[in-house]
């Protein structure tokens, strides 16, 4: 699914800020991006989701060589990707319904046939019956849940977050880990940069550590994933998404951060 | 709960008090009243040069026919007419008839016998064959032997002066019409600058979502021409109204206001938003590819 050899990426004529990385994430894994701030985590997101192109070294993403795709061609390669933004990155003018089904509209798709499933993660997310509130009026944690939501909308091949829980407490945290495993498990490539150690061993199959931008390659023991069983049981496919029913609720009011109107 | 199905507006939300509508209403009134003027004055050029393309006129005063009336024992009207015909270039003469005089002086003069009492000169009205044939100077040696006070008028030298400057003046209108263009390509090039920057996290955030450049590209496209359209439709018209209004409060008249336009400047006068339009389309799509090519 991803490829990374001897990658490195530099802003403008600055230092590089990401050196030499090699992997190669499989399809269907679940990788935690783990370091400290300014370690490169957001930066090495970037050249995942296409934000940047290396400087240096081979980037493949889903057996495409992306140094070589045309501009044309990149459009097309993002649309099998959800992103879940640092900064959540919702559109302030448009109600939530709006913001989620956003992929979906600019993918060329009329509102009548997206309109069940975008109220259906509203639904999902405990914001059904705030479909047209704008999103400066919600909450540091359901601004989250509205811009997981519209990662997820379109069922991504590759679903990419930049520290998804670094505005909600650690239930929270929990269990929008145990979302993006939900998604994995149907065969989602999942990606997370996160600050949080422990979730990081406890849901990543494996562990990017990033330093000063370099990179350490972690595999993390099965125990520790409670994915792992599941899929074991075959309660998984990794030959790429299928449909899926939503299997967390997270709107539970507990989970609040306190500065929902 | 039932959501109400709808397409989302991305860009261009808060731009319902822009000013550009206005400053194309206002490039739209420039343009319409140059082309409009242009054209009025381009056709009354062509209709003076026309129109006195081939005449001359002959002037003999009442005192040569007096004086060779009495030296010769005949009209010198004739002999005139004689040695005019006789000339190469000269297709016909013709001595305008003392009701022709008449009806001339009527202004000044309403009563025609008033008229044939004053001591007025003879006019030959002469038309050319050949007209790049005639040399008006020799003509008027030949005039000359005749009698000293004859005399051929070349109205085409006293007119070439006022069809050159309107010319001149049509010409001008036509610089103007492409400094306006010029002037609207370069607004819409900086509007759909500053437009671009001011949704550049919008235009991010679809970009990272998989948007083609094209859909960016044809949503800036479509707000600058909706916008100049509108704009250029409401300036062409209060320049088509001004134009009436002075053609009507001229010698010119909106008759013959619509004539010097003809089919061809109506069709161009109307279609001058739209051509606006169509300029501001291009101008903001190529801005936008060229923003959109700096990204990744």
């Amino acid at each position: 699914m991803i490829r990374f050899e001897n990658v490195g990426l530099r802003y403008g004529a600055g230092a590089e800020c990401l050196s030499d990385l090699s992997f190669h994430l499989e399809q269907g894994s679940f990788t935690a991006l783990t370091g400290p701030s300014g370690a490169g985590k957001t930066s090495l997101l970037k050249l995942i989701y296409l934000a940047e192109r290396a400087s240096r070294g081979l980037v493949t993403l889903m057996d495409r060589d992306v140094a070589t795709l045309s501009r044309q061609e990149l459009p097309a390669l993002r649309r099998n990707i959800g992103i879940v933004f640092q900064d959540f990155r919702l559109l302030d003018h448009l109600s939530l319904f709006d913001n989620i089904a956003l992929p979906l509209y600019l993918d060329g798709q009329q509102p009548k046939d997206y309109q069940d499933d975008v109220m259906e993660m509203l639904d999902w997310i405990g914001l059904k019956n705030r479909a047209h509130a704008l999103p400066p009026v919600l909450s540091g944690g359901e601004q989250q849940r509205v811009a997981i939501a519209r990662a997820v909308v379109t069922r991504p091949k590759l679903l990419v977050a930049d520290e998804p829980t670094g505005n909600v407490d650690a239930k929270m945290g929990h269990d929008i880990f145990s979302l993006f495993e939900a998604m994995n498990k149907i065969g989602t490539t999942v990606v997370i940069a996160t600050h949080d150690e422990h979730l990081a061993h406890t849901f990543g199959e494996q562990i990017i550590a990033l330093d000063n931008g370099q990179m350490r390659l972690e595999k993390t023991s099965p125990d520790n994933q409670p994915a792992a069983e599941a899929q074991q049981a075959g309660q998984s496919t990794k030959d790429g998404p299928e449909p899926f029913s939503l299997p967390l609720d997270l709107h539970d009011d507990a989970h609040e951060d306190g500065h929902s109107s | 709960m039932t959501q109400k199905t709808h397409t989302p507006t991305l860009f261009f939300m808060h731009d319902q008090a822009t000013a550009l509508p206005l400053v194309m209403a206002v490039m739209g009134f420039l343009a319409t009243l140059a082309l409009i003027g242009g054209l009025a004055l381009n056709t009354m050029a062509r209709d003076w040069a026309r129109g006195l393309q081939g005449t001359l006129t002959v002037e003999i005063t009442a005192e040569a026919l007096d004086a060779y009336k009495a030296e010769h024992g005949s009209a010198l009207t004739p002999a005139v007419v004689t040695l005019l015909e006789a000339h190469p270039a000269i297709g016909a003469a013709t001595p305008l008839t003392d009701e022709a005089m008449a009806a001339l002086l009527a202004p000044w003069f309403p009563d025609a016998a008033t008229v044939t009492a004053l001591p007025l000169p003879q006019l030959i009205d002469v038309k050319l064959s050949h007209p790049d044939k005639m040399d008006v100077a020799a003509l008027n040696t030949q005039l000359a032997a005749l009698h000293p006070e004859i005399r051929a008028d070349d109205y085409q030298a006293l007119i070439a002066k006022q069809v050159r400057l309107a010319r001149s003046l049509s010409w001008l209108a036509v610089g103007l019409i492409g400094l306006v263009g010029f002037a609207t390509a370069m607004i819409i090039s900086f509007a759909t600058r500053t437009s671009f920057a001011a949704h550049r996290p919008t235009v991010d955030l679809v970009h990272l979502l998989g948007t083609d450049d094209k859909k960016v590209i044809g949503m800036f496209g479509r707000h600058f021409l909706i916008h100049t359209l509108s704009g250029g439709t409401f300036g062409m018209g209060i320049a088509a109204l001004v134009a009436v209004l002075l053609a009507r409060n001229t010698a010119l008249g909106v008759d013959s206001l619509w004539a010097g336009l003809g089919t061809i400047g109506l069709c161009l006068v109307v279609g001058t938003p739209l051509i606006m339009a169509m300029l501001a389309h291009f101008m903001a799509r190529r801005e936008v590819r060229h923003q959109l090519a700096a990204m990744v």
